[in-house]
């Protein structure tokens, strides 16, 4: 509730600066129609109301969060986006503590708040009661209204006329009104019903009442009621002659109140502001067009600049993930903690924090501003070979081993650095919401709660929790390997019948938390929402305050929960794209997918494909990873119909991968159906409708002439020969990611290129038809003999040698022999650890052959991890041995760039 | 014993019922109804709060009124001379006859409505 107030103090606030705007255009529009400005009310209303909003660079509020609801210790409490008001109450706000209990300082700020909501819900309640009650005086005394005519009454408890009721309006009059003055006063009334102002007015109390401590609000809703009339006027006195309005005055004047009466109830004739009133009717003049126009767009441009809030621009006070990979030196990553899994929060002050994606957090220290620049960056990754831009910047941050960049529409760029200065990677940063809950793998950390009634403790050692929250909070459990279950769960508020009465043995509990605590520190609950009948399953995922997540495993009978049987607090393990094998290819990094084209290369790999039984025949279910991204899984027809639970999704095969295995069957086409399903891990949403079960049907179908594969796979029966393969990546005004690209593998290695340009390089041949390289070898059209005769520059490695999966390390060389180095590795190098001094085999497993090396040269040794213990130590199985030039550069041989 | 004070709109009703009397007070609820768009429980406590002030009377669903029409306009207009024109009965007709025109017919009949007083007197 407290959160909520402050929500609407915001909203206040920020509603407050848009009065001003409108007070200012009221001016301005003197001229232009009334209605203009109950429409620039209404436009206030919205904002007053509609918690939500467009980010945008054109709005000129200059702040949607004055009050920062989640006021933390040490965070500062008020964003006006006046700087000069942030400066001086902050501090004030900050310093204030009240000592409650000994040693617990807590803000003062913090700590009256609830009670202020109090106030504000009580005075809401005043409000809405004593509104109430007048209404409720005003109908018994009109009670007895004698009917005119239509739905015009009259009674003698009427001063002065008016329009009552929102669903059947009606208009009540004070009998013994002369005729003439009778009409007009009709008319205005019914303009007021006509204009739904007997809607407009109540609506508008009630938002006065949700923000009556606003005086800016107060005089927004005066001056409507006022604009209200004035607008009423108009369209009555537009059809009037200048005879019957100087009537229509006098009939304002006769039905005149001196009393002013805020109520919101009655459309009173005579009630606002009469002496303006007759003087706006004797001279009103119809609005000339042009002034209309103005008024508009006037209105518009308002309605844009202050219904949308500002975009949140500074980089302090935001969490971020890594998002796109711009550029990573693969072979030097570390491998324990891969950057594109990182998370990094920085607090209002500068703080980094760190989390890796095992879970951990690291302390980074303190931005400090840094006068890095794009150009700077640009030049860096020139002097290693590699083109990177990323436009101008605004402001660039600097830790110890990274720099932030954040460009003036807001994105941000994470550059990290290798010890010796090199640039090891560029990412580019998303903002994340800190509620969200981060995708991937959980472990079940800690046992919270186990009801004693079973005779076993269960043993969640290999129990793994998948959480993704895209279109949906889904969640699966696996033991080992082995999907248990997965659904999607639904938001739901915890009560006595969803939770409190589920537990039948209260005393135990683990000793620092119990019922009381996990309910009172939850912030958010996710039920399970199609249960089976089942023992001991997934039941709910509770979201606690302070980030903590905690899974409930339940009985179920008739689809309901009849109790709790274990509660364990969860912790994040990684992410879900790391858990899984790419074999749908990802978007980000090198690209891994490995696309074999011999029968017996998939035969190995999709081994389950084969010999499946065509009985009844085929059926290949197909899903989406991504928008170009298919994967296949081919079973029985008569198999029992492939459900969420029943397999994990984690073999796919791509369409010309499938196509090729179903060509080993002798069924025929119409034997095999296609059937598109929706795969509960792909963040990637779409529907299955009839145009789409076409579309893939004839996607998976169609050009059956790509699919060339025989076990010869250069086969005879190709009649096109190459023509010329061209590197259009070299041309201008192209660009491409600086990423290693896997492009091709067969049984031995795995090729190259440095960076993503598959796509440009082209091979042209000798009947006119042009192919991306990838394709044309993946189809057997080229094999890699080709790209050497047109010196298409790639690299390639034996398939033992994984880039960025084996340790390496720096050293200096200290002696040299026929057979072996003697190297002394860094000081900052694990293996420095080990042993000071290292012998390292120069028989070396790859076929990248050894440079020529010196005593007193740098060298980079990658290894298989292995050092014998002797001394001096010894690595014997050694895969690559670099040679390393100025700055650790690698200088030979040819390595992977 | 002072004539009962009647408001505009229970004036209006009681013409209903002056008209219509004796007259079940279901049926009254229907004119009601029908003529000043009352509601059925804004006549029966109009029928309450009448008879309570002596206007009319309601016994076994039968209204019936105590007061006659005649009563009522004089006890209306003696307010009104009253109030607006401090007591003085000739400033009333005066002011009558200053909005109104007269027939001769009608001044004879003031003549002799005057005469017959005197003479009651």
């Amino acid at each position: 509730m407290t959160e909520f107030f402050l929500n609407v103090v915001n909203m206040s606030i920020s509603a407050s600066w848009l009065v001003c705007a409108v007070l200012l255009l009221r001016l301005l529009l003197k001229k232009a129609p009334k209605w203009i400005n109950v429409l620039l009310w209404g436009i206030v209303a919205v904002r007053l109301i509609c918690p939500f909003s467009f980010e945008s660079v054109l709005s000129l509020i200059p702040s949607s969060q004055t009050i920062n609801p989640e006021i933390a210790l040490n965070a500062p409490v008020i964003d006006s986006g006046v700087t000069i008001i942030d400066n001086v109450i902050n501090p004030i706000i900050g310093e204030a503590t009240i000592s409650l209990q000994p040693e617990k300082d807590v803000n003062l700020f913090q700590f009256i708040m609830p009670y202020l909501a109090g106030v504000w819900l009580v005075g809401i309640a005043a409000l809405l009661i004593y509104t109430l009650i007048s209404f409720l005086r005003l109908k018994r005394k009109i009670g007895t209204a004698v009917l005119l005519r239509d739905n015009i009454y009259q009674s003698e408890a009427v001063v002065s006329p008016f329009v009552l009721g929102i669903i059947k309006p009606k208009i009540y009059l004070p009998f013994n009104m002369n005729g003439q003055d009778m009409d007009h006063v009709i008319a205005h009334e019914q303009a007021h019903i006509r204009r739904k102002d007997h809607l407009w007015k109540p609506l508008g109390f009630l938002i006065l009442t949700l923000h009556w401590f606003n005086p800016m609000v107060w005089l927004g809703y005066i001056l409507l009621c006022r604009d209200i009339e004035l607008a009423c006027d108009e369209k009555v006195v537009k059809e009037l002659n200048n005879e019957q309005r100087a009537d229509y005055s006098e009939a304002l004047l006769a039905c005149s109140v001196n009393r002013r009466m805020i109520a919101a109830c009655p459309l009173a004739f005579g009630e606002v502001g009469v002496k303006d009133r007759i003087k706006s009717v004797l001279n009103y003049k119809k609005p000339a067009f042009w002034i209309i126009i103005v008024a508009i767009i006037a209105s518009i441009t308002v309605a844009v600049c202050f219904l949308t809030n500002p975009a949140n621009s500074s980089i302090y006070n935001n969490r971020y993930e890594t998002g796109k990979c711009l550029y990573s030196d693969v072979v030097s990553a570390d491998k324990e903690t891969k950057s594109n899994e990182l998370i990094f929060d920085i607090t209002s002050d500068g703080k980094v924090y760190k989390t890796f994606g095992d879970g951990t957090t690291e302390e980074l220290g303190v931005l400090k501003e840094s006068d890095y620049t794009a150009e700077d960056l640009e030049a860096a990754m020139k002097s290693q070979d590699k083109k990177l831009s990323i436009g101008s910047i605004r402001n660039a941050y600097e830790l110890s081993d990274c720099i932030f960049l954040q460009k003036s529409n807001g994105t941000v760029y994470l550059v990290q650095f290798f010890s010796d200065g090199r640039i090891m990677s560029v990412f580019k940063l998303n903002r994340i919401n800190k509620s969200d809950i981060p995708n991937g793998s959980y472990k079940l950390s800690k046992e919270i709660y186990f009801n004693g009634a079973y005779s076993y403790a269960p043993n969640f050692e290999n129990d793994r929790i998948e959480i993704k929250t895209n279109g949906g909070m889904h969640i699966y459990h696996f033991t080992g390997e082995v999907l248990s279950t997965g659904a999607r769960y639904e938001e739901v508020k915890l009560n006595k019948s969803n939770f409190s009465n589920l537990f039948d043995n209260m005393e135990i509990w683990s000793a620092d938390i119990n019922l009381e605590d996990l309910l009172k520190n939850n912030k958010k609950a996710w039920c399970h929402n199609t249960p089976d009948d089942i023992g001991g399953y997934p039941y709910m995922l509770l979201l606690q305050k302070d980030g903590t997540l905690c899974m409930i495993f339940a009985d179920f009978e008739n689809g309901a929960p009849t109790r709790i049987r274990y509660i364990y607090k969860l912790e994040y393990k990684g992410n879900i794209e790391n858990s899984y094998d790419s074999t749908v290819g990802g978007a980000d990094g090198p690209s891994n997918v490995i696309v074999s084209t011999t029968i017996d290369g998939l035969k190995v790999k999709y081994p389950q494909f084969f010999n499946v039984s065509t009985d009844g025949g085929l059926t290949v279910y197909i899903w989406q990873m991504s928008k170009d991204n298919y994967s296949c899984y081919l079973a029985n027809t008569s198999m029992e119909a492939i459900s969420d639970n029943s397999f994990a999704y984690d073999i796919g095969a791509s369409i010309s991968e499938m196509r090729a295995i179903l060509s080993t069957y002798d069924v025929e086409q119409k034997d095999i159906t296609v059937q598109p399903v929706i795969n509960p891990f792909s963040s990637y949403v779409y529907n299955i409708d009839t145009a789409y079960r076409t579309k893939v049907k004839e996607l998976f179908w169609k050009d059956s002439s790509n699919v060339d594969v025989s076990n010869n796979s250069q086969s005879a029966t190709k009649t096109k020969s190459i023509e010329r393969i061209v590197d259009h990546s070299v041309d201008d005004g192209v660009s491409y990611d600086n990423a290693f690209e896997l492009f091709y593998t067969d049984d031995k290695y795995n090729y190259y290129f440095s960076n993503i340009i598959s796509q440009y390089i082209i091979v042209e041949f000798d009947d006119g038809t042009k192919n991306n390289v990838k394709d044309a070898l993946t189809a057997g059209e080229i094999t890699i003999s080709d790209l050497d005769k047109f010196e298409i520059q790639y690299s390639k490695t034996e398939k033992s040698v994984q880039p960025g999966a084996n340790p390496y390390f720096n050293a200096e060389v200290l002696e040299v022999t026929e057979k072996n180095i003697l190297v002394k590795p860094d000081d900052d190098s694990k293996e420095t650890k080990s042993a000071s001094k290292i012998h390292v085999s120069l028989d070396v497993i790859s076929d990248i052959p050894v440079p020529t090396i010196k005593v007193g040269d740098r060298v980079r040794v990658i290894y298989n991890g292995e050092i014998a213990e002797s001394y001096p130590a010894q690595i014997n199985n050694v895969f690559v041995i670099y040679l390393l030039g100025e700055n650790d550069m690698v200088l030979s041989p040819t390595p992977l760039q | 014993m002072e004539t009962p004070k009647v408001f505009e709109s229970e004036y209006r009703f009681c013409l209903i019922l002056w008209e219509h009397e004796p007259i079940k007070s279901s049926e009254l609820v229907n004119l009601c109804k029908e003529q000043l768009g009352w509601k059925p429980t804004t006549t029966y406590t109009v029928i309450k709060r009448l008879s309570e002030r002596g206007v009319l009377k309601n016994e076994n669903t039968i209204v019936s009124s105590l007061v006659s029409k005649d009563e009522i306009q004089a006890s209306e207009i003696n307010e009104m001379v009253e109030k607006t024109f401090e007591g003085s009965l000739p400033a009333f007709i005066a002011a009558f006859t200053k909005h109104q025109k007269i027939s001769e017919k009608e001044i004879d009949e003031v003549q002799r409505m005057i005469d017959r007083f005197r003479k009651g007197e």
